[in-house]
């Protein structure tokens, strides 16, 4: 038994397997899995290193368990579209921490959270101050939402009553040197447009281009391979020290 | 439509083709020619050892020795290694008890042989 040669293939196996496994399970991010999501995602990631190194018993049970806990996941995840209860006992339920300025204990004690923890996750939302928050909710993720007080948010345009330019995602036109066609088409512009924008710049040609984005409010963001840093004024004393 | 076969053929058709990868065992292990046929060489050996024929007993020991690990080589992606072990070991058991030409323990060691062939990747 050549063990090095098995773990090659054992490893191209169990890596395919997984990549497959993964993408039909979805997209979450590692940030929004609940704690549920988080130990099944080990325990498959578990099942599939075992696949690969584990010689002590045969490589189709753990091939088997790998499609098993991929399957009864993919099968939790499409109950819980389904069902608000499954959700919250998979997913569990966001617990209000904070309600009306008042920090609330009890809430804090059912998930082991502890004062140091909530005034963490403020912080990290910019809050130094408790007394600036009117609620703080607590997701099955593990982050913390925060409504500052009315008199502690920002002012918005909204607020003082201002119309603002409406701006929306752009559309890439050229990726890497490469006109892509079907954006083209979509937002009605032709490539003699985008050719005779690029001369505009003084670009001659959309191979020195490595991204053309163009904007909602119709302006064309072009970044060249050929960078033009401007160079960074540099005090002498600093260098003579 | 054609987008949809085609991305779930790119999944489904990996992980099925491992499966059946992983489950070949039972019919790599399987005689593909006159070499590799196990379980004819361990009938010879078992006769060889009735008849107490011990040259003949040592000749049909190293066609099973080479029949085994052509059958080894095939089957080793999803084998166990414990399994392999055992049957080395038992192998390394027959030859000492045709070497020392006793025939009970040699029938016994051939018998276990068998029976550890037989469940090998099941």
């Amino acid at each position: 038994m050549n063990l090095g040669w098995v773990v090659a293939i054992r490893g191209v196996i169990s890596f395919i397997t997984l990549l497959v496994f993964t993408n039909i399970l979805g997209k979450q991010q590692v940030g929004k899995l609940t704690f549920f999501d988080f130990i099944t995602g080990i325990t498959i990631g578990d099942l599939a290193a075992t696949l690969t190194v584990d010689f002590d018993s045969r490589a189709w049970p753990h091939f088997v368990g790998l499609t098993i806990w991929t399957g009864l996941a993919l099968i939790a995840q499409y109950v819980a579209l389904k069902s608000r209860w499954w959700a919250r006992i998979t997913g569990g339920e966001p617990v209000i921490l904070i309600q009306s300025g008042h920090i609330l204990e009890k809430n804090m004690a059912q998930c082991r959270y502890r004062f140091d923890d909530l005034l963490m996750q403020l912080r990290e939302k910019n809050v130094f101050d408790v007394q600036e928050v009117e609620a703080a909710v607590l997701e099955t993720n593990g982050t913390l939402s925060v409504l500052k007080r009315s008199q502690f948010q920002p002012v918005t345009p909204n607020d003082l009553h201002l119309t603002t330019q409406y701006k929306g995602l752009g559309t890439m036109l050229i990726h890497e040197g490469n006109v892509l066609g079907g954006e083209l088409k979509q937002v009605h512009l032709t490539k003699e447009w985008l050719a005779d924008e690029l001369h505009i710049q003084g670009i001659m040609s959309t191979k020195e281009v490595a991204l053309a984005i163009l904007g909602t409010d119709g302006k064309l963001f072009v970044d060249l391979y050929r960078d033009q840093v401007p160079d960074i004024p540099v005090d002498d004393q600093l260098l003579s020290h | 439509m054609w987008a949809k076969v085609v991305k779930w053929a790119v999944y489904i058709v990996p992980i099925v083709a491992f499966a059946v990868l992983l489950n070949a065992g039972q019919v790599l292990k399987r005689p593909m020619g006159t070499q590799d046929d196990v379980l004819g060489h361990l009938h010879a050996v078992e006769q060889s050892v009735l008849a107490e024929d011990w040259a003949g007993a040592g000749t049909g020991w190293e066609r099973t020795q080479a029949a085994v690990d052509r059958v080894a080589r095939r089957i080793q992606i999803d084998a166990e290694k414990g399994e392999m072990q055992d049957l080395a070991e038992e192998l390394a058991r027959l030859r000492g008890t045709i070497q020392a030409q006793e025939r009970g323990p040699a029938l016994e060691h051939v018998s276990v042989l068998k029976s550890l062939f037989h469940e090998l990747g099941r």
